[in-house]
């Protein structure tokens, strides 16, 4: 009798075991899925990043982080030329084109 | 018959060929460049883009000739692929030109230190032309110093010519005509410095109407301790543009035209083609001193 009972002990206390693994996992399995759907319903705060210009402080000159986006060359009526292009004259000026 | 007098940190130039409407031409001229002045200025504090700059990203409700001059800047920076930027004031302000610029000239290099910024770019300005507004993100800050004084020319021009039937004006350098010219073309002698004599060596050409704009690196520099700066941002880096010319001349349909192509021109990986490709006249001058014409600009005398 003793022998029998010691059996079907431990035969139980597999059960138990393999009962007590599966629980786990389920729970945790349920646990997920419930918190995947709250974040869903319940979104919280959010950080937009927004374009600012950011200054560094340097004693001399420094690469900045990031260039600025640049659009392309064609997207817009380029400068227009001039009805006629400049001649080559010999008469005194009556101005400086140069640098400011 | 020629008057010259200060504007706009620099010196304006007006020539007509009526003597008698001198004085009208002048009158007018003077009216353009006050009023750009008061709406376009970095450098006042009661000017109309000093608002929007310290605005800390709220609409400002602006006249329609900062409304103007913000919608050339922008168009600037659309026809240049970003390259002339009305966004570079704050990578300007703090690498040391933050006054005009006799002060920045003045200034101490020895115990002054730049500081260099990303530049946000044009795209984050906002124009609403139904409200006359425009908004900038804070602590972005407008600099519209490449195109606005191109403006003030183009629109100093048209008036002068309105009371006196023709006329020439410079300001800083950049040309615009309008009106009629007289027979073959108003004479401009092109150098690095607009304050160069008239009477100097080097090219001299005739324009017949139009702008003419030419932009040096030569002319307004400064130093942060050893480092030289000066005024020409490559809005890429918001630094100093680094580039093969020292000086760019160009000729276009306007002054503004001429300002955008000859300033986008420090910062093209090939400038001449730019501006071949866009029959653009130009003259380039390399650091080293050699030149280069386009489109049509003629061949520098022997």
């Amino acid at each position: 009798m003793r022998e029998t009972t010691s059996v079907e002990r431990d035969r139980a206390l597999d059960r138990l075991r393999r009962v007590t693994v599966l629980a786990l996992a389920a729970a945790g399995a349920l646990v997920a899925a419930f918190a995947g759907l709250a974040a869903k319903a319940l979104p919280g705060h959010h950080t937009v990043k927004t374009t600012q210009a950011r200054v560094r402080v340097t004693s001399a000159p420094q690469q900045p982080a990031t260039p600025p986006p640049l659009v392309s060359a064609q997207s817009a009526a380029t400068p227009t030329p001039p009805a006629s292009p400049p001649s080559q004259t010999s008469s005194p000026p009556v101005v400086v084109s140069g640098g400011t | 018959m020629t008057v010259a007098f200060r504007a706009l940190g620099t010196t304006a130039v007006i020539v007509t060929e009526d003597a008698t409407r001198e004085g009208a031409a002048r009158e007018a001229v003077e009216l353009e460049l006050d009023a750009i002045d008061r709406a376009c200025s970095r450098f006042r504090p009661d000017s109309e883009l000093a608002f929007v700059n310290r605005a800390g990203g709220a609409p400002v409700t602006v006249s329609p000739l900062l409304l103007e001059a913000l919608h050339v800047a922008l168009d600037a920076a659309r026809s240049s692929g970003g390259l002339v930027d009305p966004t570079v004031g704050l990578a300007l302000r703090t690498s040391g030109y933050d006054s005009t610029f006799r002060v920045v000239a003045a200034r101490d290099a020895k115990t002054f230190h730049a500081t260099f910024s990303v530049v946000p770019g044009w795209q984050t300005v906002e124009l609403d032309d139904g409200a006359s507004t425009v908004r900038v993100p804070d602590g972005v800050e407008l600099d519209l110093g490449a195109t606005a004084k191109a403006l003030a020319c183009d629109r100093a021009a048209a008036a002068a010519a309105a009371v006196a039937g023709g006329a020439l004006v410079s300001i800083g350098g950049d040309v615009a005509i309008a009106g009629d010219a007289p027979a073959g073309g108003w004479p401009v002698r092109i150098a690095d410095d607009h304050e160069a004599p008239l009477d100097g060596p080097g090219p001299r050409v005739a324009l017949g109407g139009g702008g003419l704009a030419t932009s040096s690196t030569t002319v307004r520099r400064w130093r942060s301790g050893t480092v030289e700066l000066h005024h020409l941002v490559d809005p890429r880096t918001g630094r100093p543009a680094e580039s093969p010319w020292r000086t760019v001349s160009v000729a276009a349909g306007s002054c503004v035209d001429a300002n955008v192509a000859s300033t986008a021109s420090f910062l093209l990986d090939d400038a001449p083609a730019w501006l071949e490709s866009r029959g653009l006249p130009a003259r380039l001058v390399r650091i080293d001193g050699e030149t280069t014409v386009v489109a049509g600009w003629p061949e520098d005398s022997a």
